[in-house]
C-alpha cells in the first residue's frame, strides 16, 4: 500500500472511532431523552463519518488499487494537498463547534473538502487510463 | 472469498433493501400516499443503510483484501471480526425496535436497549480498527 494511502485509510479509521464515539454518545442520550445533546453532536458526527471516514477511506483505497500510469509521475504533491485539506477541514470544524461557532473556521471547513476533492481528481486522473494487454507475440 | 466475509456481504445486502424499502415508504409519506410511520423511524433509515449497508460492506471488503499480517493468519482474528460482525448488527437491530419505541413511548426497557445498542455498535467499530490497523502497511521491505 503506498505511503498517501496508509495515512488516508488511517485517518479514515480514526474518523470511525471519532464519528462512531460521537453516535454511541447521541443514541444514549436519546435514552434520557436529551435531544439537546443529540443536536449539538449531530454536526460533528456527520461530518466525522461522512467526510472523515467515508470519503477519506474512498480515497485512501483509490490510491492504493488504481494502478500507477507513468503519466501520473510528479502527482504526488496533489495527493497530498488533497489528504492536508480534508483534514484541515475536518480539524477546523471540530474547533470551530468545540469553541462554539468561528466564522472563518466554519467557511474554511466548508471550502476545504471541495479544493480536496478537486486536488485529488487531479492526482488520480492519469493514472485512469486504458492500459491495453500486452501482445502476444506467437511463436 | 473467506467465509466471514460472504456472510458480511450478504447481510449487507439485506440491510439494502430494507433500508429502501423504508425510505421509500418515509418519501411516499412526505408525499401524502401513505400515513403513520413514525418520524422517528427517519434516523433508523439513515442508520440501516450507512451502517447497515454501507459500513457492513466496507468492513467485509476490507478483511478480505487488506493486506495481510502473516502467511500463518493472514486476516488476523477471525474470532474478533466475528465479534465484530455480531456487535454491529446486533447494535443496529436493537435499535431499529428501540429508537421508535422510545420516541413514541419512553420507558427503562426502549432506554436500556438504546443504551446496549450504542455499546455494541461503537464496541464493533472500534474492534474493528483495532483489527484493521496492522494491515495498513506498505510492502513487507519497506517500513511504514
Amino acid at each position: 500500500m503506498p505511503r498517501l494511502a496508509r495515512w488516508l485509510v488511517r485517518a479514515a479509521l480514526l474518523y470511525l472511532v471519532l464519528g462512531t464515539a460521537a453516535g454511541g454518545v447521541m443514541l444514549s442520550a436519546k435514552a434520557f431523552t436529551r435531544y439537546d445533546v443529540v443536536g449539538g453532536w449531530l454536526p460533528l458526527h456527520l461530518a466525522w463519518i461522512l467526510e472523515g471516514w467515508m470519503v477519506q477511506l474512498a480515497l485512501g483505497v483509490a490510491c492504493w488499487i488504481v494502478p500507477f500510469r507513468q503519466a501520473s509521475a510528479g502527482r504526488a504533491p496533489l495527493g497530498w494537498a488533497a489528504y492536508a485539506l480534508l483534514n484541515g477541514g475536518l480539524l477546523a470544524f471540530t474547533i470551530s463547534r468545540a469553541v462554539g461557532r468561528i466564522a472563518w473556521l466554519e467557511a474554511a471547513a466548508a471550502v476545504a473538502p471541495l479544493l480536496a476533492a478537486v486536488a485529488f481528481a487531479g492526482f488520480l486522473w492519469p493514472r485512469l487510463v486504458f492500459q491495453p494487454p500486452p501482445i502476444e507475440v506467437s511463436k | 472469498m473467506p467465509a466471514l466475509t460472504r456472510r458480511y456481504l450478504k447481510t449487507a445486502l439485506l440491510y439494502l433493501i430494507a433500508s429502501l424499502l423504508l425510505g421509500a415508504a418515509l418519501r411516499l409519506q412526505d408525499a401524502g400516499w401513505v400515513a403513520g410511520i413514525p418520524g422517528s423511524l427517519h434516523a433508523v433509515y439513515y442508520h440501516l443503510f450507512t451502517v447497515g449497508w454501507l459500513t457492513q460492506l466496507i468492513f467485509g471488503i476490507a478483511w478480505w483484501m487488506f493486506p495481510t499480517l502473516s502467511k500463518e493468519r493472514p486476516r488476523g482474528s477471525e474470532r474478533t471480526a466475528a465479534g465484530v460482525y455480531f456487535g454491529l448488527n446486533a447494535g443496529l437491530l436493537l435499535r431499529t425496535v428501540a429508537e421508535p419505541l422510545q420516541a413514541t413511548r419512553p420507558g427503562p426497557w426502549p432506554a436500556a436497549l438504546l443504551v446496549l445498542s450504542a455499546v455494541l455498535q461503537t464496541g464493533a467499530a472500534w474492534a474493528f480498527t483495532a483489527l484493521i490497523w496492522p494491515r495498513v502497511r506498505g510492502p513487507r521491505s519497506q517500513a511504514s
